[in-house]
């Protein structure tokens, strides 16, 4: 069901709280879909980090 | 070989101040004319090509360069209006199509700024030189620049997506917290986060960005 693979980006992010870290890591010892993406999403923290949050540019 | 185009927009070296801002600092048309050469008009692929590149690149360029001349903001302005006279002087082998002419202005623009520290030592101690000497200039510029693409790439995000990425991974918060701060379930930020996290990947890679 879509609501537990969609929570791997925030699981990638490392966005998740203990609980739904440890639900989704339960998930994702079943889902190989998941994994996969996981995988794809692994650069991303990192890529993000020490950015801060970001305004809209005015057009 | 076009001889005109460098001349005219060279002229604002020589040193007055007043000639290197446009009255409203934004419109680089005013800067680009060429001083008294008739025959050497513009054509409308060159303002097409500074429009662009000024449109595209001036926000992100500014933010990387203000982090190298140490938050001088004059200073800034004058790196970024060199860095686009010459990125103009290379149009021909520059392409606006280009994922990202990014990584190629900051370049440049990180050599201008060496350039004018060198000039700087070379001179006469003055003040303020004691500042550019502490900035880190070689290894931060990796990370500097990673920085600045991303943020850029963040901006063309739509606003929910980077709305709830400022709340999240941008602001060191949970999905929890930011949940509360947006007042919408945690299911739905964490399917925003993972959409948002898709278009970014797809927006990097259009920018010859791969993660």
């Amino acid at each position: 069901m879509s609501g537990e693979h969609t929570d791997v980006g925030a699981y990638a992010l490392g966005l998740l709280e203990e609980q739904d870290k440890r639900a989704f890591e339960r998930h994702l010892a079943g889902c190989p879909s998941c994994r996969a993406e996981l995988a794809e999403l692994s650069g991303m923290k990192e890529l993000l980090s020490g950015i801060g949050p970001v305004e809209a540019v005015d057009e | 070989m076009d001889a005109c185009g460098p001349q005219g927009v060279t002229q604002y070296d020589s040193g007055d101040q007043g000639a290197k801002q446009p009255a409203d600092g934004g419109t680089p048309m005013a800067v680009f004319a060429p001083v008294g050469s008739e025959a050497c008009s513009r054509t409308a692929d060159d303002d097409v090509f500074v429009t662009e590149l000024y449109r595209h690149y001036r926000a992100p360029l500014i933010t990387y360069v203000l982090r190298l001349t140490a938050g001088d903001r004059q200073q800034a302005e004058d790196v970024v209006q060199e860095t686009m006279v010459r990125a103009w002087r290379q149009a021909s082998q520059l392409d606006l199509g280009e994922p990202s002419l990014m990584p190629w202005l900051a370049t440049v623009a990180r050599r201008i700024v060496i350039d004018q520290r060198r000039r700087k030592r070379a001179r006469p101690a003055e003040a303020g030189d004691g500042m550019l000497e502490n900035v880190p200039i070689s290894d931060s510029t990796d990370d500097l620049l990673r920085k600045v693409v991303v943020a850029e790439a963040l901006q063309v995000l739509s606003s929910a997506h980077r709305q709830v990425l400022n709340e999240t991974i941008l602001s060191d918060q949970t999905v929890n917290e930011a949940a509360r701060v947006l007042g919408i379930p945690a299911g739905t930020v964490k399917s925003r986060v993972y959409y948002a996290l898709r278009a970014l990947r797809l927006v990097l890679a259009e920018r010859g960005v791969s993660v």
